[in-house]
């Protein structure tokens, strides 16, 4: 059985193209022994697995796809930096297992022959053989394996077909440096295995062609030559000596990250030669980058000469007559649009149940805790603080959960990349390509998912463009607020004999201010912030297939529990925060006054009898002296001083300091403020039901300026809070989520002062203008 | 030769050889990565910008170039059909 342990690998990487099937892969070697963490300093996950073998447990890092070690994409960056052993607190892995699409084996070489350059033992697992089977191909994987010179195995990674061996040839591939081949159920040693250095390989083949196919790409004797030159120089500079493919590297990635190394390193002779030998190669007809494409795609054709031999006709495959329909412009976008309805229905009508149960638990938590606590600052911070604010946040869980769910199944069966082919031409126009529809579309729910969601465009600017616009668009949360408003203060006119009416006309509007504004702010943002070229945009339409259970469940899992974890920290951080700006500081005379009242209605309330119709009054009027009593105290918080110290910036939006209070007391969730200003125009917290909101919009209604009979709420007014709502950031949660997914608190900042600008300019605008015709 | 024309200017079902690629390094270099290489063959699944090419028969890629990009292509009806598919320079191979 297998060799004694001490060279036995520890820890693997896994890498290869996107759409290869390699998360797949992972979750099948791995199953439920995975972890999902960041890298230091980036967003990008690293999730990490533990795969277990008759003897023993390897470690697998599930890279980022990538086409190159030549990184573009901070997600390659990551890759290859781990791969080069490059990554503060992650150990430089033994081995690398490859992972390439059977059906399109050229492109995939590319990367394994930078793979190979590494001199890291390597396994290459074949995926979707039979997908390439059903196309017609037939793959000689001894004659590849003989060609390449390590492990090849085909698996089929969603049927956990070829598991088992690919297990045991990582299990028995060994850490020494150069012999990567003789394990594994091959003959591989048929290849003399590469020799530790890479410059004697293709110095040994420049000579003359060997028997087969070379194990490694060939570069140009002027190339060689530059590197060579380029490895003494930079070992008679007296650094650490660089590895072959790592001066290759070097002379290849024109501002890579070796190149940035030296400039790091004040290395400057090293790093003029460098130049110097660029422009040698560009002199000697050896242009950089393009030889490295030339080179090894003519290593990868004679690899697979022979290799890969088509049987027959190659039949029309079924995802081919599917997409004859779905990448349609007009049947596809048709079908397109019944797809995302059917989305959304199921997100706002599926979630309902769920969302009713998680307020009722939260609801009930904080009755039970009301009921079985002292009252005091304590009590009031679990209750309103702690369940309040996370329980509010949480709410939106089941709708991510189904959005989440609904996002991995059709990524997984290889539908999404099609919607977004079909939706780049309209995207295009706003500077964004097709992959950031998705993102957008999730923020008609919710925010936070769209936010999440956009981790699947590879541009940066393109991704933080979508984070940054995506909070603009009306999410469900407004909802509470636009009800609230339209129906206490824009009169129910009817247009075209009832069909219209101006309440829905409003809310329309409301709709296509978010749109409006999230086009602008885009559009804004590719040219200022993120100004630069839009390269091309490229993704693969992978073939169709079912959907694996695996891969979607363990999707939703770790996107809920993303969210979960943010609930419970900053969220949680920021609802405490508001609670106690809230609460605090605790006024004497407001004791002063409330209490002796509140002490007697007790007194008298036991000296009556439960049957006593006196006792169900006398609970009356002690709720309502309650409530005043906690008005009085809200009034004279920290945040109700705040609002006072604001009214003259709120002015000139027709706001009286009680409603820039709400407006800041929502900062941690804008539904909020519908409880807030229920609280601060005293008519108890209970607006969410349906005789509440009647009474809180009665008395928003009476409400009038202080000191003064003019009415609060007019038209403009109303309008001017209702813009401010559509256009401001006061979601803490988003704000969370966006400082996670950027790993930065810059771009939650820029987002919150954009959009607080933008919403106060919105609204002064609406109220100035509005009174302006009124 | 003569007989290049633009990627673009392909209707749907064409197929073609590219024969180069040209615009700025980096951008035609990651093309490359991409897969998209001098001497492939493709076909044009559903021509327009973005359009689908169809590579090697199989796998399916979406692509919207950049404006300063050009790819040129040889469409494959200039060819006789016995010719051999793959016109670009082989490796050493004995």
């Amino acid at each position: 059985m297998p060799p004694p342990s001490p060279s036995r690998v520890q820890t693997v990487a896994l890498i290869g193209n996107p759409n290869t099937g390699k998360s797949t892969l992972f979750n099948a070697l791995v199953g439920v022994h995975q972890r999902v963490g960041n890298y230091p300093g980036v967003t990008v996950e690293k999730r990490t697995g533990r795969l277990t073998h008759g003897s023993g447990s390897v470690e697998v890092i599930d890279l980022p796809g990538t086409y190159s070690l030549a990184p573009r994409s901070r997600d390659e960056l990551v890759a290859v930096e781990l791969l080069l052993g490059r990554l503060a607190d992650t150990a430089p892995v033994d081995a690398v297992l490859c992972v390439v699409d059977a059906s399109n084996l050229e492109r995939n070489l590319y990367l394994v022959s930078q793979v190979l350059d590494l001199e890291i033992p390597t396994v290459v697992a074949v995926n979707m053989v039979d997908l390439a089977e059903r196309e017609g191909a037939v793959i000689d994987f001894l004659a590849l394996e003989e060609r390449l010179g390590v492990p090849v195995v085909p698996v089929q990674a969603h049927r956990k077909i070829g598991i088992g061996v690919l297990k045991d040839t990582l299990a028995n591939t060994t850490t020494s440096p150069s012999i990567t081949g003789p394990s594994g159920p091959s003959p591989s040693s048929a290849t003399p295995s590469a020799p530790p250095e890479v410059l004697e390989v293709s110095e040994s083949r420049i000579g003359g062609p060997s028997r087969s196919a070379p194990s490694r790409a060939v570069f140009p004797n002027a190339f060689e030559t530059e590197t060579k030159r380029l490895a003494v120089r930079a070992a008679n500079g007296g650094g650490a000596p660089l590895p072959g493919w790592a001066v290759r590297r070097l002379l290849l990635d024109a501002d890579g990250l070796l190149e940035a190394d030296l400039i790091a390193a004040e290395n400057g002779r090293l790093h003029e030669a460098l130049r110097a030998a660029r422009s040698r190669l560009a002199e000697a007809s050896c242009p950089l980058p393009e030889v490295e494409t030339t080179v090894r795609y003519t290593w990868a054709r004679g690899v697979l000469d022979g290799v890969v031999t088509r049987a027959g006709e190659r039949p029309t495959s079924l995802t081919d007559h599917i997409d004859r329909v779905l990448t349609h412009p007009l049947k596809g976008l048709t079908v397109f649009a019944m797809v995302m309805f059917v989305v959304f229905q199921s997100i706002f009508a599926g979630a309902v149940p769920a969302m009713e149960a998680i307020e009722a638990a939260a609801g009930g938590l904080g009755a039970w805790l009301e009921g079985s606590m002292a009252a005091g600052p304590f009590r009031s911070l679990l209750v309103d603080g702690v369940i309040a604010g996370v329980g509010g946040v949480l709410v939106f869980l089941p709708q991510i959960l189904i959005l989440f769910f609904f996002i991995a199944l059709l990524e997984d069966c290889g539908y999404m990349a099609r919607g977004a082919f079909l939706m780049d031409r309209f995207m295009v126009r706003v500077g964004l390509s097709g992959k950031s529809f998705i993102p957008m579309l999730s923020s008609f729910a919710c925010a936070i998912p769209g936010v999440m969601a956009a981790r699947t465009i590879e541009n940066e600017r393109d991704r933080l463009t979508t984070i940054l616009v995506a909070p603009l668009l009306t999410c469900s949360a407004r909802l509470p607020v636009y009800a609230l408003l339209i129906a206490a203060f824009v009169p129910a006119h009817g247009y075209l004999g009832g069909w219209v009416g101006l309440q829905g006309l409003t809310l329309a509007g409301l709709y296509l201010l978010g749109i409006a504004a999230a086009v602008a702010a885009a559009l804004v943002f590719k040219r200022t912030l993120f100004r630069g070229r839009t390269p091309a945009f490229l993704m693969e339409l992978p073939s169709y297939k079912w959907p694996s259970p695996r891969t979607v469940f363990f999707r939703v899992a770790e996107r809920g529990w993303v969210f979960i974890r943010c609930a419970g920290t900053l969220i949680l951080a920021v609802s405490i925060l508001v609670w106690a700006a809230l609460y605090f500081p605790r006024s004497e005379a407001v004791e002063a006054e409330y209490a002796p009242q509140a002490a007697a209605l007790e007194a008298a309330l036991a000296d009556h009898a439960a049957e006593d119709p006196r006792h169900a009054e006398l609970a009356e009027q002690l709720t309502e002296v309650n409530r005043q009593w906690q008005a009085a105290h809200q009034r004279q918080s920290i945040l109700g001083r705040m609002g006072r110290l604001i009214e003259p910036a709120v002015e000139p939006l027709g706001w009286d300091w009680r409603i820039g209070c709400a407006a800041i007391a929502s900062f941690p969730a804008r539904e909020v403020v519908v409880a807030t200003l229920g609280v601060i125009f005293a008519v108890g917290e209970d607006v969410e039901d349906e005789e509440g909101a009647t009474q809180l919009s009665a008395q928003l209604k009476a409400a009038t300026w202080e000191g003064d009979s003019r009415p609060l709420f007019t038209l403009p007014t109303a309008l001017s809070i209702l813009v401010f709502f559509a256009l401001c950031a006061q979601c803490a949660a988003t704000l969370a989520v966006i400082r996670r997914e950027t790993n930065s608190w810059r771009w939650p900042a820029f987002t919150f002062a954009y959009m607080t600008a933008l919403a106060y300019l919105g609204a002064l605008a609406t109220y100035q203008i509005g009174s302006l015709l009124t | 030769m003569d007989s290049l024309v633009c990627l673009t200017q392909l209707p749907s079902g064409q197929q073609a050889f590219i024969r180069g690629l040209f615009g700025p390094p980096e951008q035609v270099h990651r093309l490359k990565e991409f897969g998209l290489r001098e001497g492939l063959e493709i076909e044009v699944f559903r021509a327009g910008n973005p359009c689908i090419l169809k590579i090697g028969g199989v796998s399916k890629v979406c692509l919207r170039a950049d404006t300063k990009v050009e790819i040129l292509v040889q469409p494959l009806a200039e060819y006789d059909p016995v010719a051999p598919r793959e016109l670009a320079p082989q490796p050493a191979v004995s």
